[in-house]
């Protein structure tokens, strides 16, 4: 059976992956309870590893750098209490190419939409470049999940994405939905969370 | 009539401060603002120009209010040159030393379709 990461260490890695949220964004990130939620992110307050910020005309939670550095310590342990930092280093290296084929793929579709790319490229081409890195991130994902189960849902959403950009190429880099950029984002911020990497 | 060659950016914007990749087409002026890490974004304003490293999905808000971005590494391929473009803002990518060369609240012109970043002419433009 997959470890099951504690929530209070989910509640502060859902802030890291998505940035910056309210708080029913991420309680939802992980299936928890808002209140539950609450709880740990007052507490995190307290403690001066998130901060609630006022921007245009709402408001969210957002990692301090004090937040992040606590983080990262709190998923080392983590992995290494599941025993799968080796998979995550491996997945997080084969990851990268298709990192940036999935770049490549939503750069040529965003100029080419703005009319200044140097290549004619396609909606099905997009889509069908998306995915391949999709069935990569299935796989990736499988071997992530069978250590530990907070890295699940990732291609279910991605895939999602990608089916929907078929018929509005919108979902390929919008940012108001999970889009496939969103999605491959958040992933790629999980493993170098995981991992204490920089970008 | 006789065609004139475009001027180049210093010409048309005055000093050139950095150059880098074009990651994000258009043109922008705003004040710099030098976001070092996550405590720094209770400075950042609608319409400064964003200066950073790099970006993280936790800078999506900072890039929906700035009016242009500039960050030292990253090229066309970057997320911040994607979450730019998405933005309709522009982008210079992989600028060396753009966190020390300007500084917070110079205004700036970024031009993001061909790379530079310089001081506005006479008009702020």
């Amino acid at each position: 059976m997959p470890h099951r990461t504690p929530t209070d260490i989910l509640v502060l890695h859902a802030v890291r992956i998505l940035g910056y949220a309210e708080t029913a964004r991420i309680a939802a990130r992980f299936d928890l309870s808002v209140e539950t939620t609450v709880e740990h992110l007052l507490d995190a307050q307290a403690r001066g590893w998130v901060t609630r910020t006022p921007f245009a005309e709402d408001s969210g939670w957002s990692l301090t750098d004090l937040g992040k550095a606590h983080g990262e310590r709190l998923l080392a342990a983590d992995l290494d209490r599941c025993g799968i930092r080796a998979v995550v280093v491996q997945v997080h290296r084969e990851f990268l190419p298709h990192n940036v084929a999935v770049a490549d793929a939503c750069t040529a579709w965003q100029l080419a939409e703005l009319g200044i790319g140097e290549a004619i490229v396609t909606l099905d081409e997009t889509t069908t470049r998306l995915g391949i890195a999709a069935d990569a991130l299935a796989d990736f994902e499988t071997r992530l999940v069978a250590g530990t189960d907070r890295f699940a849902g990732y291609q279910q959403r991605f895939a999602d994405a990608v089916g929907r950009s078929s018929t509005d190429p919108g979902w390929i880099t919008a940012t108001d939905r999970d889009s496939c950029h969103r999605v491959w984002f958040e992933f790629h911020e999980d493993l170098i969370a995981s991992l204490g990497l920089a970008r | 009539m006789p065609i004139l060659p475009l001027p180049d950016a210093s010409e048309r914007y005055g000093d050139t401060l950095l150059t880098g990749v074009a990651a994000s087409p258009g043109t922008a002026v705003g004040p710099a603002r030098i976001i070092g890490g996550l405590d720094d974004f209770v400075r950042f304003r609608s319409g400064d120009v964003l200066v950073c490293r790099t970006t993280a999905p936790a800078w999506t808000p900072l890039l929906a209010l700035a009016c242009a971005v500039v960050t030292e590494t990253g090229g066309v391929l970057a997320h911040a040159a994607i979450v730019a473009r998405e933005f309709g803002i522009p982008a210079v990518l992989a600028a060396p030393m753009a966190m020390t060369t300007l500084t917070d609240g110079l205004l700036v012109r970024v031009d993001g379709t061909h790379g530079h970043v310089a001081v506005p002419n006479a008009g702020g433009i």
